[in-house]
């Protein structure tokens, strides 16, 4: 008799099994009957979570650490590293690191078991030496200075820095070359133990797996280990932004606008935060997308090269939504994009628009199902907000016009806005 | 498996049937030889037809169109492969069981696609002139923004310049001053001449019934007046001649190093799968000599790695670094390369850089992209050799396959794009 618990969604056409093992670890097996495996470890633990109190200790680690200790994963005290022995049973792997969490992926088409015990076994054994961390400090403070070059990189992190006076979130994800050179083996030891607990981490499984083996194998390297008590500490972030308007100039052809919301509105229960995303995906789908009024007239005006993308970020630990383009004329676009935000929040949203964004962000859910890295990566997503999956793609369909509508007018309050712009040289 | 169904004289669908995804994927695929003149014309084309038609005359009107076939997407395209250029436009759409109110998305979206590429908005017998300047600007903006991404930038530059005066090294969206000249009557001309002259292919991969699919694109494509199609042609160089060397610099943090090489193999010869193997322990993945060596064990960069053309024949090696790096960088990655031409293969490399090929190999029926793509090449080169085949040839590859594939490699051109610090 499986201990797993299965779900099935009969509208979407799938299912999967659940299972929180004895060390606290959360297993997702979501079967699919395609010729890619996919797998992927996530350690609550990201970029923003530099500060925490560790059995009543409070520390403060170097900006960066969390990407640095992924990068060093990779390496076994045997001086051979995970790409090697990933390679030897035919997977393809990789890692990264966003605001809130570490991940380390592996795709294969063979062999599943063999790279799921080396993913288990990397993340669950660490090796720091000086001469390593060294090493690594050169590769990537490379990484660093190629990630400086990219101006959409600059341009969210300068507009975060105008939106965050003290948010850890302010920092860019690798830190800075200043920053990881305070990194040592103890360091990197200390922010391991503290967050790489079974009971910290999601383990996500897609592909023709049997669950019972996943789970003989998770029995192996992740033993019941006691909790530790670790409290995140975030700087509390006031509404309203630190400056209203940043500007960099970098070798870009065209100008490169954002427009950002910062979003202090954060339920501490993960189901009306789920809600909330849910509203978020289609209230700025419905005002920014490509059937959006003014995507079409930016676009017909020669307003803009491209889209006009729009994303959001909303967790716990803080919540914004960002509006970005390309322009040779950038401040008319602004212009035009802020009276038009200013117009929505007055008269709500369009009902058609409304209703035609519900139906696309539905359809679209659907069909993140057609790829076992897609489906990791949504199962994942959910866990790490604490979400039951299907009810995360069920959200959406109780999205109504009357909640984005109240949303639009708190997500775009006046004050709460600013501008990130990253400018080409003056011409010679 | 792939079916190739006759839907007219010269026209050919490639149907793989698979109800493995949510979606239908549908393609109308034109290609012609690459020039300078139907570079931009051809970059173009598919961007103004996706602007309007008769029945969706404005961009509103399409995207909400398609909005309510839940989501489809229907996009224009073009990219360049060997010497070849394709262009059309492609549609990815949910199959119609996954609607909830019986909406017949397939048929419609097909439907669709076949209105904005037979029945285009025109004024005076000739494209709309508003949306022809608007797409220029487009193009031109896309161009000017591949400096952007000064690694990407790098890396087709230096195979710019490596295959100057060749058809490949005209760039796909064609050069800026050509694209500012075309006029709407142009373009017209161009469409007109490309459904009457130029080769065709549809691709469908998903659930249908053959039979029925075939009929319906027989009446909607009858507007389609296929030629016997010219064969592909792609001039390959086997061997470099004298290195050139080309410096390069722009307002940066980082330096890029590039260095393009003359394979000395293509796709036509059959032995694809063995230069493959080379690769991987080359430069493709993680575990090549390229990045356990230049990353690894000298700390000298964060990406190195390389990457292939199977038509024309070229391969392009970048790393991202300090500009102080660059020589040290440059002489590992040539001693790399040696180490494989003199047989420093270890069993257990040759390994991994097969598995990772089968791999490869494998995970191609997961996406509609990756398969149209297969076909299309093996089309270019004139060979049938399914994904599974190509995966047994990689299992019988020896480590004198290797050095004698790698031994044909040439070095061509080394171009560094010098990051010079800008003042704030």
């Amino acid at each position: 008799m499986s201990r797993f618990e299965k779900r099935e969604n009969p509208q979407l056409e799938e299912s999967y099994l659940h299972l929180t093992h004895e060390s606290g670890l959360e297993i997702y097996v979501i079967p699919k009957r395609l010729s890619t495996y996919f797998a992927s470890v996530t350690v609550k633990y990201g970029s923003i979570d530099s500060r925490f109190r560790l059995d009543g200790q409070e520390m403060a680690v170097p900006d960066g650490i969390a990407h640095f200790l992924e990068h060093k994963m990779f390496e076994s005290e045997d001086g051979t590293d995970a790409f090697a022995r990933y390679g030897a049973v035919g997977a393809d792997a990789n890692a990264f690191t966003s605001f809130t969490r570490t991940s380390y992926i592996f795709s294969c088409t063979d062999r599943f078991y063999d790279s799921l015990e080396i993913l288990l076994e990397m993340v669950s054994h660490p090796h720091f030496t000086q001469e390593n961390v060294a090493k690594e400090q050169g590769i990537i403070g490379e990484e660093i200075g190629m990630m400086n070059d990219n101006p959409g990189w600059v341009i969210l992190f300068d507009l975060l820095g105008a939106l965050y006076r003290d948010h850890s979130v302010r920092i860019p994800i690798a830190g800075s070359v200043q920053s990881i050179s305070g990194i040592t083996p103890e360091i990197l030891h200390t922010c391991y133990d503290a967050f790489y607990r079974p009971s910290n981490m999601i383990l996500a499984v897609s592909g023709d797996i049997d669950p019972e083996r996943v789970e003989a194998l998770v029995d192996k390297y992740f033993p019941a280990v006691p909790p530790k008590q670790v409290d995140r500490i975030y700087a509390q972030e006031q509404p309203g932004v630190v400056s209203k308007r940043v500007e960099a100039v970098m070798d870009v052809a065209r100008p490169i606008f954002m427009i950002g919301c910062k979003d202090t509105d954060i339920s501490p229960d993960p189901i009306e935060r789920a809600r909330k995303s849910a509203r978020l995906t289609i209230l700025l789908d419905a005002m920014f997308g490509p059937s959006s009024p003014i995507y079409s007239e930016l676009y017909e005006q020669g307003l803009i090269t491209g889209t006009l993308s729009h994303e959001y970020e909303h967790t716990a630990a803080f919540s914004f939504a960002q509006i970005s383009g390309q322009s040779a004329q950038a401040e008319q676009a602004i212009d035009k994009i802020m009276a038009y935000i200013d117009k929505t929040v007055q008269d709500g949203l369009d009902p058609e628009l409304f209703e035609r964004a519900k139906r696309v962000s539905c359809a679209q859910n659907i069909r993140s199902f057609d790829s076992t890295e897609e489906i990791v990566g949504l199962f994942t997503g959910a866990a790490l907000e604490d979400i039951e999956p299907f009810r995360l793609v069920d959200a959406f369909s109780a999205v109504t016009k009357e909640e984005c509508d109240a949303l639009a007018a708190g997500l775009f309050a006046p004050g709460s806005r600013a501008i990130s712009l990253v400018k080409p040289g003056e011409e010679e | 498996m792939m079916q190739d169904i006759v839907i007219k004289e010269g026209l050919t669908l490639h149907y793989i049937e698979t109800d493995k995804f949510k979606t239908n994927y549908f393609s109308v695929q034109f290609s012609l030889p690459i020039t300078r003149q139907n570079a931009p014309l051809s970059a173009l084309l598919p961007k103004v037809l996706m602007r309007g038609s008769e029945k969706y005359p404005t961009l509103t009107a399409i995207n909400r169109r398609l909005d309510d076939l839940y989501a489809s997407d229907i996009y224009g395209r073009v990219y360049g492969r060997g010497e070849t250029q394709f262009f059309g436009i492609s549609a990815g759409m949910l199959r119609d069981r996954f609607a909830p109110d019986g909406t017949r998305i397939t048929d419609s979206v097909l439907e669709m696609a076949a209105e904005l590429l037979f029945v285009p908005c025109l004024e005076r017998g000739a494209f709309r002139g508003e949306y022809v300047e608007s797409e220029k600007k487009q193009i031109l903006g896309y161009i000017a923004a591949q400096k952007n991404n000064k690694r990407r930038y790098a890396v087709k530059r230096c195979e710019e310049l490596m295959c100057e005066g060749e058809a490949y090294g005209i760039p796909t969206y064609g050069y800026p001053e050509d694209v500012e000249a075309v006029t709407p009557a142009q373009l017209y001309d161009f469409y007109r001449t490309v459904l009457q002259q130029a080769r065709c292919e549809l691709f469908f991969i998903g659930e249908a019934d053959p039979t029925a699919l075939a009929a319906r694109l027989r009446t909607l494509f009858a507007p389609l007046g296929v030629a016997a199609p010219a064969p592909f042609a792609c001039e390959v160089i086997r061997a470099a001649g004298e290195v050139r060397e080309i410096r390069e610099t722009a307002p940066a943090e980082q330096s890029v190093l590039a260095l393009g090489f003359r394979t000395g193999c293509v796709l036509s010869d059959g032995e694809w799968h063995v230069f493959s193997v080379f690769s991987g322990l080359f430069g493709a993945f993680p575990t090549s000599k390229l990045f356990v060596n230049v990353r690894e064990k000298l700390s000298l960069c964060y990406t190195c790695a390389s990457m292939a053309e199977p038509h024309k024949g070229v391969m392009l090696v970048y790393s991202g670094l300090s500009a102080a790096n660059k020589e040290k960088a440059q002489t590992e990655i040539l001693a790399q390369l040696k180490a494989i031409q003199e047989g420093q293969i270890t069993d257990e490399e040759l390994q991994i850089a097969k598995n990772g090929v089968i791999n490869g190999y494998r995970a191609l029926d997961d996406a509609p992209s990756s398969l149209e793509g297969w076909y299309t090449g093996r089309a270019m080169a004139g060979i049938r050799s399914t994904p599974e085949e190509c995966i047994e040839m990689a299992k019988q590859v020896t480590k004198d396959d290797v050095v004698r594939v790698a031994r044909a490699v040439s070095l061509d051109t080394i171009y560094f794009l010098e990051a010079e610090e800008e003042e704030a």
